[in-house]
């Protein structure tokens, strides 16, 4: 959505939904009571935080160890005893209609997912972050002209426009990663502009210049830094986005290859087995999506709130 | 008036290029539409050109583009080689249904933000108001056919409440034709509480420190009266901006659920025309998907512009 939306890349806080947003709303609406509770820079990460981290270091540690994980099967592999089987000792997680067990899909899934995820959103960031570094910083007509392009492809809906790509593309990894992180650019490309201009005319850019440093030193050196962390925190509501993107893709099946287990394609799988006593099919790999992105969205949320009461203070 | 003259100008320079970009989009994909068009292997060289003739696929793109430009604002979007349907017949029988399933979905959206956004406005910081934010921000995590599942287990499934896909038109049936957008637009819509009543909530916080509340307040008006008559409508602004930006996203997320519901939206019409390769109607579908989307975007700035005339001169006097 989107996908992706989108859904749906627009930095700030609110994932999915964020890039169909002005720049600010989203990030105004979610922003919390400045200092509510406390001096900002003491003040101690919630538990939710936490939760959501530990969460997420197990699912990036299972997709990378997939292979390795004696309670995941090859992807071949299926048991002709348990067709559709509920979660039992054998299959903790069920079996598909084929026998293939859910929970090594679901974890194989994950690795499909993230490193989609990861991938795009570095190609979103890398070439996104770029435009809208030096569109902020030069403004001009450079900076028109591409706030102009921003807005046309932002006026487009990206999770139809990834739908149609992929499709005739052909289904790949590369291909959806490629495509996702192509439709991030417009979006991150605004959140860093907005966030360059902010430093852009301050007084240590304006120190570096005088005292001669080029602009491209005083891009990298001085304004980069500054910009990095809020474009951190956006980064992992952005791989969320991404993720969510990839399975929608998938489930509505012009995502990964059918022979790559993805969470979507399951999700479609399942769909089917809803009303036919085997809901796990579906609800598992669901369960996951939705773990792994409120995770992403709560660590990126928890960051950028306090980012955003840190840049008050400076 | 120069702010909307240069609102204008921009509009019509988007609005041929996401057209542009939906011609350009079907003129880059691999393939040869003239073969798919014609029936893959069974015709001949001639029938193939004949085609393509037809089609204009021969000329570069721009010239395609202003051929199909030059049909469509006469609203002739071409014809599907596969249904032999109208496009645009195709439009008018899905975008009805795609519309309402975005009605609903806000409908219930604001049934619920809005109170919500209220509540946790007057009752800030206490754990009324974290544990509301608490769930709502569960629910924007939840992708929206992620929802659709789940509803349709429980709903569907589990306590056979509600059909997990049965489309009625309005005029068959009023009763049948909630039923089957009820879990549709939930999946759609709850999401976005969330991100409406967060705005409102922090609006409301704002007017609630204004000196006119107080004073209402202070006359001995009843509490739900101040929050209802004398601070809503005054926070109530950037709300309804985000409602109409938020067209878009729902756009792309109906897309989605038509799919998970099996609902005769634009949507399906799209992810129809994808797999069958039906370019024209594809063409016509994105580029029809777009236009919307760029006039409801186009729309609220100029809404929200003659509601707040500080907007207009703010971004004049920027400029």
């Amino acid at each position: 959505m989107p996908v992706p939306p989108q859904p749906d890349l627009t930095a700030d806080a609110a994932p999915v939904t964020e890039r169909e947003l002005p720049a600010g709303v989203v990030s105004d609406a979610l922003a919390p009571d400045a200092g509510s509770d406390g001096p900002v820079l003491r003040r101690r990460l919630p538990l939710s935080f936490w939760i959501s981290a530990v969460f997420l270091a197990l699912v990036i540690l299972a997709a990378i160890t997939a292979d390795w994980l004696p309670f995941v099967d090859n992807v071949e592999d299926y048991d002709p005893t348990a067709l559709a089987a509920g979660p039992s000792g054998d299959h903790l997680f069920g079996t598909t209609s084929n026998g293939n067990d859910v929970l090594s899909i679901v974890v194989q899934g994950a690795r499909t997912s993230l490193t989609v995820g990861l991938f795009a959103v570095a190609l979103g960031f890398f070439f996104g972050g770029l435009l809208g570094l030096v569109a902020g910083y030069f403004r001009g007509w450079f900076d028109t002209v591409i706030s102009a392009v921003i807005d046309i492809l932002l006026a487009f809906p990206a999770l139809v426009l990834a739908l149609a790509i992929v499709s005739f593309k052909g289904p790949s990894l590369t291909v959806v990663t490629i495509t996702l992180g192509i439709l991030a650019i417009p979006a991150v490309a605004r959140v860093a502009r907005a966030a360059t201009l902010q430093y852009a005319s301050r007084e240590f850019v304006l120190a570096a210049r005088t005292l001669g440093a080029s602009h491209k030193r005083v891009i990298f050196r001085e304004v980069l830094p500054n910009v990095v962390i809020p474009m951190a925190a956006v980064s992992l509501v952005a791989v969320a986005v991404v993720m969510v993107a990839e399975s929608g893709l998938a489930f509505l099946g012009a995502g990964v290859p059918a022979d790559t287990p993805s969470w979507g394609s399951l999700m479609k799988l399942g769909q089917g087995q809803l009303d036919k006593g085997a809901a796990h099919i579906c609800l598992f790999p669901a369960a996951a999506l939705f773990l792994t992105v409120y995770s992403l969205n709560t660590i990126g949320d928890t960051l950028r709130q306090r980012f955003d009461v840190g840049r008050g203070i400076l | 008036m120069a702010y909307f003259a240069r609102k204008i100008g921009f509009l019509l320079i988007v609005l041929i290029a996401v057209t542009f970009l939906a011609a350009a989009l079907i003129r880059l994909l691999p393939g040869d539409p003239a073969t798919v068009i014609a029936g893959a292997s069974g015709a001949t060289e001639e029938e193939l050109d004949q085609v393509r003739t037809d089609l204009g696929l021969d000329d570069p793109l721009p010239v395609q583009y202003v051929g199909w430009l030059g049909d469509a604002v006469q609203l002739d979007l071409g014809r599907s080689y596969i249904s032999k349907l109208e496009v645009r017949d195709t439009i008018s029988e899905r975008a009805p249904v795609s519309f309402q399933l975005m009605l609903y979905a806000q409908i219930i959206t604001l049934l619920i933000a809005v109170p919500l956004g209220v509540f946790t406005a007057y009752k800030a910081g206490t754990r009324f108001d974290r544990t509301a934010n608490g769930i709502t921000f569960a629910f924007l995590s939840l992708p929206n056919f992620v929802l659709g599942f789940l509803l349709i287990y429980l709903f569907a499934v589990k306590w056979n409440l509600l059909p997990a896909s049965d489309y009625q038109p309005l005029s068959d049936s009023i009763v049948g034709n909630l039923k089957g957008l009820v879990l549709p637009a939930l999946s759609l819509g709850l999401g976005q509480v969330a991100v409406y009543s967060r705005l409102l909530r922090v609006d409301m916080i704002a007017t609630l420190q204004e000196d006119y509340v107080t004073m209402a307040k202070a006359k001995g008006l009843p509490i739900r009266r101040v929050l209802w008559r004398h601070a809503l409508r005054p926070s109530s602004l950037g709300l309804l901006t985000v409602v109409g930006v938020n067209v878009g996203s729902l756009i792309g997320g109906a897309v989605v659920v038509e799919q998970v519901f099996q609902i005769p939206g634009v949507g399906l019409g799209l992810i129809g025309a994808i797999q069958a390769r039906d370019y024209i109607v594809l063409q016509g579908l994105v580029a029809f998907v777009a236009i919307v989307y760029v006039l409801v975007n186009f729309s609220v700035d100029v809404l929200y512009a003659v509601l707040d005339p500080r907007v207009r001169h703010a971004r004049a006097s920027a400029a």
